[in-house]
């Protein structure tokens, strides 16, 4: 019968170690992914503006010691003729690729450079636009296996599709520039695993774009948005004081710009910069431990039970163990031990099982799609194409630790029941 | 009629009962609260759906669109099946206002106002003209401007409670739209050497909530005509993307949905020889539910995910209720062994049992479910509180497309889980009773078994 509870308090352990996991997996996997696109720092421009002459201020980043590099980024959006009938909207980052290999983990996601020795290039294509697509642009993944077809999307690199974009609206200006079409040499596919930019991103060099959204401009290059790497073995956290001082220098003194404009800037770690987000995330993991944890009480109520049951069909030998002097406590010290052991049973079952059930995770679902046809992680809906499978610790210990409690405290009513027990009664002979 | 007294009586003087109505209570409760809003959101979520696009949809796969439809559309109008038709045209476009430095690429769709508020729930979606779409693409200021309606999410913010920062009268914005015009080969239409782009300026009347995220923060909505113009689908063999369907009220959607691909196979082979056929072969008759599954399966697939955990968690319920009858069959061997010795059979007192399993279950079902609902009643007022005083909220409004908490216990669900409570009763009970049954009176009823 103790195995049973046993069986229990692993059971509700497992579940409750699997959830915390594949959400604290998820939302890590958001902080990671921003890191990977986005660098360890981002500096934003106060609203509607951008920074002038970036490479400038990215030179006086670098100059820092903890600062590995720096980078701009351009943006705008624009519509993609990818072919017969086939148009999609994109969102359009200008970028200096070698830079922004430095800085983020863009060259791991292109399918044809990612192998090569030499920093990425959109190489020359004698005066036309050149781009990295995205390759949700090209393909939708497999229904059945959510996974792209790399060899068709290779196909795509050299061919031709038309860009539209506009010229970027003249400060103080009302007059919404019209857009104009440009083609567009496919230089390379991004395939990062992140859904919304493998399916909505064209990456073309900020010279290009600058030219098309500024196109009256002589003015040195300008991004809306400065990505900073740090140096290996650097907190990014203790670095957003120094390149936001770097920041105001760059603003009032080169820029020329007031403090208080300059102070409209935002500088921010990457992860900091999805903070809202993950916010809401982590409350939803803590309503749902609550919900599971509110049903997992239930496994005190068992230990109850049982231990009661123990109690009262082992009356003779808590009896005779009082008779031969054992106190009301030494008996009750037993049973409550027994259900700390029952419970550290348990959850040690738990944690091992929901070890295995995370860590195993991808090849689970693979079974679930093969044997039942339903695929439970598609790319599209949870943003990563690859499921979290990180055993989170942290929670292991709050569900190890509330696993021993809770069949501690389900055994202190029998143990009080036995403590009480009084062995003249159950002894006599009748 | 012990089998009706002894039941009652366990259930009311065994305290070690009250623990088992107690687990039932708690689990069912738990299920009853979290299934309730899963279902009330899937529910809300595939209402939308259904009042975004009609009963039924006449798609085509590409951009381009089909042609004729107009031909196809006077037909579906003279079936007595068919309550209205509307056509529709998707596409993208590159959107622009004085508001923002630079151009967003959203997706058009072109209507015709008053004919699509007979299919769809677009009406009541408006803020200023809410209830009435016909002049909705009449810009209050100057009747005379083009007007447009954008989703809500790109005109106002939404606020932590859900509300948006509507202001009372549309303001004059001008908004400029600007599309590839594609041949019905699905080429782009060359103007000289370089690729054409229509643009033309439309002026802000209203907003949309459709209370689709996706929608709201995505749609400009233009009159069909504009953007038949727009993409070059007008001409002497006007395109459009769709056409959506009402079904007459009692038709039933899979039979309105045959009834309507039937009527496009006849057609396409009618229309087989005409100009511009060959751009029938992308399109596909379907139902709402078919069409909008990419976005409603996913919700379906967590609500089934999340009645399997609890199902896992269940099985706790049946472990707990196994024990007590197990205590409870050891603690009344005496009865068992009184019964049987003058004469009632094995089959009786297993019955006798299961029934106090079936008490139990829907006691704790009872009350469970009564917490439940008491909960539910108040969750809105309760998270408004929370609120007002601690800035808390179950879903953050500003990040979530969600309005109230679903509150509505729907009677199958509830059916579902009470009998599911009284089934794992069962299943808990079964073992120790017949482990009980099975032992004979002569045994238990010895001087040194009592």
């Amino acid at each position: 019968m103790v195995f049973l509870s046993i069986a229990a308090v692993a059971l509700c352990c497992a579940l409750l170690i699997v959830v915390a996991s594949m959400f604290t997996g998820f939302i890590d996997a958001i902080g990671r992914g921003a890191s990977d696109n986005l660098g360890d720092i981002v500096l934003e421009p106060p609203s509607e503006l951008s920074v002038p002459d970036f490479r400038k201020f990215a030179d006086m980043l670098e100059a820092d010691a903890n600062i590995a590099s720096a980078t701009g980024v351009l943006y705008s959006r624009g519509l993609l003729h990818l072919g017969k009938g086939d148009v999609k909207r994109v969102s359009i980052w200008g970028i200096e690729p070698a830079k922004r290999a430095e800085v983020t983990t863009m060259k791991q996601s292109l399918l044809r450079q990612k192998s090569q020795a030499e920093p990425p290039d959109f190489g020359n294509h004698s005066g036309e636009l050149a781009g990295f697509i995205g390759i949700g642009l090209l393909q939708k993944p497999d229904e059945i296996t959510d996974e792209y077809d790399l060899k068709k999307a290779r196909d795509f690199i050299g061919s031709k599709v038309v860009l539209t974009t506009a010229a970027a609206r003249k400060p103080f200006s009302r007059e919404v520039p019209a857009p104009a079409t440009y083609p567009m040499v496919i230089s390379d596919i991004i395939f990062t695993g992140l859904t919304e930019i493998d399916q909505s991103v064209v990456y073309m060099r900020i010279e290009d774009l600058s030219s098309v959204l500024f196109p009256d401009s002589n003015e040195p290059l300008r991004a809306d948005i400065i990505q900073i790497r740090c140096k290996p073995g650097v907190n990014p956290q203790n670095m957003v004081n120094t390149v936001w001082q770097i920041w105001r220098d760059y603003a009032t003194g080169e820029l020329g710009w007031s403090a208080a404009l300059a102070c409209g800037a935002e500088v921010m770690t990457a992860v900091q910069k999805q903070n809202d987000y993950i916010q809401e995330l982590r409350k939803q993991l803590g309503m749902l431990m609550v919900i599971f944890g509110v049903v997992s009480t239930g496994v005190v109520l068992l230990v109850f039970c049982i231990f009661y049951m123990v109690v009262m069909t082992k009356m003779k030998d808590i009896a005779t163990i009082r008779a031969v002097g054992a106190s009301g406590w030494n008996v009750a010290g037993i049973f409550i031990i027994y259900g700390a052991i029952v419970g550290l049973t348990g959850a040690i079952a738990g944690l091992a099982v929901g070890y295995v059930l995370v860590v195993n995770v991808e090849t689970l679902e693979e079974f679930v799609r093969v044997a039942f046809g339903l695929k439970l992680w598609s790319s599209s809906i949870y943003i990563f194409n690859k499921i979290p499978s990180e055993y989170d610790w942290l929670w292991a210990i709050k569900v190890f630790i509330a696993a021993i409690v809770a069949s501690t405290l389900g055994a202190i009513l029998p143990a009080i029941a036995a403590a009480k027990s009084r062995p003249v009664r159950i002894l006599q002979y009748e | 009629m012990f089998k009706i007294s002894l039941p009652i009586r366990y259930l009311i003087k065994r305290p070690i009962s009250y623990l088992a109505v107690g687990a039932v209570a708690l689990c069912v409760f738990i299920v009853v609260v979290v299934m309730t809003v899963m279902n009330g959101l899937v529910q809300e979520f595939s209402d939308l759906n259904h009042g975004y696009v009609g009963d039924c949809v006449v798609v085509s796969d590409s951009l381009v669109g089909f042609a004729h439809y107009e031909k196809f559309m006077s037909e579906l109008q003279k079936q007595p099946f068919i309550a209205a038709v509307t056509p529709v045209i998707k596409t993208f476009g590159l959107v622009g206002s004085d508001a923002t430095r630079s151009s967003l690429g959203l997706e058009v769709v072109g209507i015709v106002p008053q004919m699509h508020q007979l299919v769809t729930n677009f009406e009541n979606t408006l803020y200023y003209n809410k209830g009435d779409a016909k002049d909705v693409f009449v810009p209050p200021y100057d009747a005379n401007l083009p007007g447009c309606v954008t989703g809500v999410d790109l005109m106002y913010r939404r606020m932590a409670d859900g509300s948006y920062n509507y202001v009372p009268f549309a303001s004059k914005l001008p908004i400029t739209i600007s599309c590839f015009a594609l041949t019905p080969r699905g080429a782009v239409v060359q103007m000289g050497r370089s690729a054409a782009i229509n643009t033309r300026t439309f002026y802000f009347c209203d907003t949309s909530n459709s209370g689709l995220a996706r929608v709201d923060t995505d749609s400009i909505y233009l009159p069909l005509d504009a953007v038949q113009q727009m993409t070059a689908m007008s001409g002497e063999n006007p395109r459009v993307s769709a056409l959506l369907l009402k079904f007459s009220a009692g038709i039933k959607l899979d039979d309105g949905v045959q009834k309507t691909q039937a009527m496009w196979n006849n057609f396409v082979e009618s229309e087989g020889q005409s100009e511009l056929a060959f751009l029938f072969d992308s399109v596909r008759v379907q139902s709402w539910k078919s069409y909008r599954r990419e976005v409603i399966a996913p919700m379906e697939k967590e609500q089934v995910m999340m009645a399997i955990a609890f199902i896992m968690v269940g099985f706790i319920t049946v472990f707990i209720i196994f024990v007590i009858f197990y205590m409870i069959i050891n603690q009344k061997s005496r009865d068992i062994g009184v019964l049987k010795s003058i004469g009632t059979s094995a089959g009786s007192l297993f019955a006798m049992f299961l029934g106090f399993a079936c008490l139990i279950g829907l006691a704790g079902s009872a009350i469970g479910s009564l917490g439940a609902w008491a909960l539910l009643e108040n969750a809105n007022r309760l998270e408004r509180l929370l609120f007002d005083k601690f800035g808390w909220q179950v879903w953050d409004r500003s990040i979530y497309a969600i309005g109230e908490i679903p509150s509505d216990i729907n009677p199958a669900v509830l059916s579902l889980i009470v009998c599911s409570a009284v089934l794992a009763c069962f299943l808990g009970a079964t073992v120790p009773v017949l482990r009980g049954v099975r032992r004979n009176c002569a045994d238990v009823l010895r001087v040194n078994q009592l």
